[in-house]
């Protein structure tokens, strides 16, 4: 029964067997997963590929491990930790399975496995290169390949636990923050990840610190930090007692949360949140205009989802983690203006960044999806179809484009720039939002995904974000590799204004299709 | 009022509904009825402009779905069988959404709101999320939703579902009054007592295609409207 379970939920996660899906289909999902998995890994072994001469040079290969396990435990909680609060305290299908003749425990367990087995594809993608890149240099002993094997099959286990035990405080908070809840839940992200940038970005100075007082280091972290140190040493010298320690701090939390969970298990099911009841007194009544009530709307729908803003809004976020920290630095930054041939750079270097940052945004890509079941209130009401889409499109813009100027304006005035300048840094941006927002709406029009269960999957697991992503890094990267390979000797700003005018040319290509074909899809759906 | 003119919907191989016509008069409710996959909920959304049909025509107070569905819509209202509604807005605020889209005026849409929100007893719950409400309340944010423009035809899939039964009593009173105000009612149920009642006209359906219409007098006779139904369900 248990097996069954997981394999439930397994294509429940996954969305397999909805739909027979073709083998072309099939090879292009698989082709886009392993493009996203394989530059992650590579990115992650490239890491560790420095990583690995440093410390072992240093005779702290232990560090090396240690650094290496904290890095998977790190990424396998911060991706795992929305799904165990989903899984745990969301799952739509507890009253189903409650009324079966199942054992609570083993609903619960089909739960944990199943997000288990998801943990592992993440911790995956840092371990593998990590221990690859260790070996292409330096060879490990036996007991330290299999203190690694059972380092790697028990460490979620300690990332399920934190992520249950957050996710539990969480449910209980957020239900007395009442409206504000999503905006607070998105301020703590915006700055937790703020902080984790700032980590990473010291985290090489650190590094050097580490190998330069290596020994007074060492002891610092056996004294403070015990279990990272015997940890490291349980891979890199294949020491039992590093392991069985690790044994234990990654399996005590985890059977402490299933006995917590177990014992309230029905009433973490059942539990409601506590909303306050509001009574209507009346009044309010101020007349939109068609345009204006789709837009509010929107917004109302885009922002009720944190899920949905993290997935679909990182730019959003970026922006304004760039907007603080140009505030905080824009005189360290200001230096390269004494650097004259660096002059031409500016204004196209600004521009890559506020259209880097604009390319993280992809949520019209997700706008019809998300509609949903509730997809025929709008094709009921007398609304053409070319209005409803140009208000998912308005909406993108609406909350793009604002925080690209004044991020433009940021940089305009730390780096100098002329007003033509200027003007160029404000408008090509726009172009760019423009080209990803018209982009991602017909690819969604295209490929839209109405049977959701939950509205996440619509961001995360969908055709049209994955290609609007793709599309639109891969040329926030690719103009300047282009830039630098092929046209060196070119001058800068006329390449930017080149490049700007194609943008406006496939602007106006998909402005044309989204007019044309746009209307006539949409009635099909 | 609405005239439904050799109404064809496939999907795919299945013909979900066959050459289908029907007309509806000024101030006529019209009960719709058949079993479960008949093609119900296919006709009614089809007539509503939510689904493309393949054959056939649909006129709304002059205006053909097709040609000038923008105009036929303003004449319509369309209340689905299960009420999946805006979970992320207030009752209050979809029932504005609603009336700014069809450009009621501040006035008129204080007033709707109020009289159908208090006669549906859910006036004071309409500051609260519609993800907060039971099935029920959501069926009467529909309804309200519904009345909100003067619609001349609404078109109801199954409204009495979830309705508690002071609720339906008050729909069936709201129905009768909008009909004889001159506006239309299509609608389909499987309560076949309060389609006998209510109704001025029934239509029957099975397997997309029309088995009987016409008044409900023609069509039950002496007998009750549940043993027309089932008589007719058993041939083949």
């Amino acid at each position: 029964m248990l097996t069954q379970l997981i394999k439930i939920r397994l294509k429940g996660l996954f969305g397999i067997g909805r739909k027979k899906i073709k083998t072309s289909k099939l090879i292009l999902y698989a082709l886009l997963i392993l493009i996203c998995l394989g530059s992650c890994m590579f990115l992650f072994g490239s890491y560790f590929y420095s990583l690995a001469p440093l410390l072992h040079g240093a005779g702290m290969d232990w560090g090396y491990f240690a650094l290496l396990c904290l890095s998977s435990l790190v990424i396998t909680f911060v991706f795992g930790v929305f799904l165990v609060y989903q899984e745990l305290y969301h799952a739509k299908d507890n009253e189903l399975l409650m009324a079966l003749p199942l054992k609570q425990s083993t609903i619960l367990l089909s739960r944990i496995s199943s997000i288990l087995l998801i943990s592992y594809l993440y911790e995956l993608i840092v371990f593998l290169p990590g221990i690859i890149s260790y070996l292409l240099f330096y060879p490990l002993t036996l007991l330290g390949i299999f203190n690694a094997l059972i380092i790697f099959l028990t460490m979620p286990l300690l990332a399920i636990a934190i992520s249950a035990l957050i996710a539990y405080v969480a449910a209980n908070v957020v239900t007395f923050l009442g409206r504000f809840k999503n905006l607070v839940i998105v301020i703590v992200f915006t700055l937790a990840f703020g902080a984790y940038l700032f980590v990473v970005a010291q985290l090489e100075s650190f590094i050097t610190e580490f190998v330069k007082n290596g020994v007074g280091i060492v002891e610092a972290i056996q004294r403070a930090f015990p279990p990272l140190y015997y940890l490291g040493l349980a891979i890199s010298e294949g020491n039992m007692l590093g392991l069985l320690i690790s044994l234990a701090i990654f399996i005590l939390p985890f059977m402490l949360m299933v006995y917590i969970l177990s014992t309230n298990f029905i009433k973490l099911c059942t539990s409601k949140p506590k909303n306050k009841k509001a009574i209507y007194k009346g009044g309010g009544f101020k007349r939109k205009s068609t345009m204006q009530a789709l837009i509010v709307r929107e917004l109302r729908h885009y922002f009720n989802n944190v899920m949905v803003i993290l997935n679909g809004a990182m730019g959003l976020l970026f922006g304004i983690i760039l907007l603080v920290a140009l505030a905080i630095y824009a005189r360290d930054v200001a230096i390269l203006t004494a650097i004259p041939p660096l002059r031409p750079y500016f204004m196209p270097a600004c521009a890559i960044v506020v259209v880097f940052i604009s390319s993280m945004n992809i949520m019209s890509s997700a706008m019809i999806s998300l509609e949903g079941k509730t997809l025929y209130i709008l094709k009921s009401l007398p609304l053409s179809p070319l209005t409803i889409l140009y208000s998912k499109f308005w909406t993108h813009f609406l909350l793009c484009v604002p925080l690209g100027i004044i991020l433009s304006l940021a940089l305009g005035l730390i780096f100098a720039l002329s007003p033509l300048e200027l003007l160029a840094l404000i408008i090509i941006p726009i172009i760019f939002t423009v080209f990803i927002d018209l982009l991602g709406l017909i690819a969604n029009l295209w490929k839209p995904k109405f049977d959701w269960v939950n509205e996440t999957t619509c961001v995360k697991q969908s055709i049209p974000s994955v290609i609007t992503v793709l599309v639109s890094m891969i040329i926030s990267f690719g103009i300047v590799i282009i830039y630098f390979m092929f046209f060196i000797n070119i001058d800068i700003n006329l390449f930017t204004a080149i490049v700007s005018l194609i943008f406006l040319i496939l602007d106006i290509l998909l402005i044309i299709l989204l007019n044309s074909w746009g209307p006539k899809r949409f009635a099909e759906l | 009022m609405l005239e439904i003119k050799h109404l064809t919907k496939k999907f795919g191989d299945h013909t979900a509904v066959d050459d289908l016509s029907l007309t509806i008069e000024d101030g006529q409710i019209y009960a719709f009825i058949g079993h479960n996959g008949a093609g119900k909920t296919t006709t009614l959304k089809s007539v509503a402009g939510i689904l493309p049909f393949d054959e056939g025509e649909v006129i709304i107070n002059g205006h053909n779905i097709k040609s000038a569905a923008m105009e036929a819509k303003k004449d319509m209202a369309y209340i689905p069988d299960n009420p999946d509604l805006y979970d992320y807005l207030k009752g209050i605020d979809y029932l504005k959404f609603i009336a700014d889209v069809y450009g009621v005026d501040n006035d008129e849409r204080k007033e709707k709101i109020e009289k159908y929100s208090k006669l549906l007893e859910i006036y004071d719950d309409l500051a609260s999320p519609i993800n907060s409400y039971s099935h029920g309340m959501k069926q009467k944010i529909a309804l309200i939703s519904a009345f909100i423009h003067d619609p001349k035809l609404i078109l109801m899939d199954e409204p009495f579902v979830g309705l508690d039964p002071k609720a339906s009593h008050t729909l069936k009173t709201l129905m009768r009054e909008f009909c004889d105000k001159g506006g239309a009612i299509f609608f389909s149920t499987h309560v076949l007592e309060v389609a006998q009642k209510l109704c001025d006209q029934v239509a029957i359906i099975k397997q997309g295609k029309l088995l009987k219409a016409g008044t409900m007098e023609d069509i039950t006779g002496d007998a009750s409207l549940e043993e027309v139904f089932l008589e007719l369900e058993g041939d083949k």
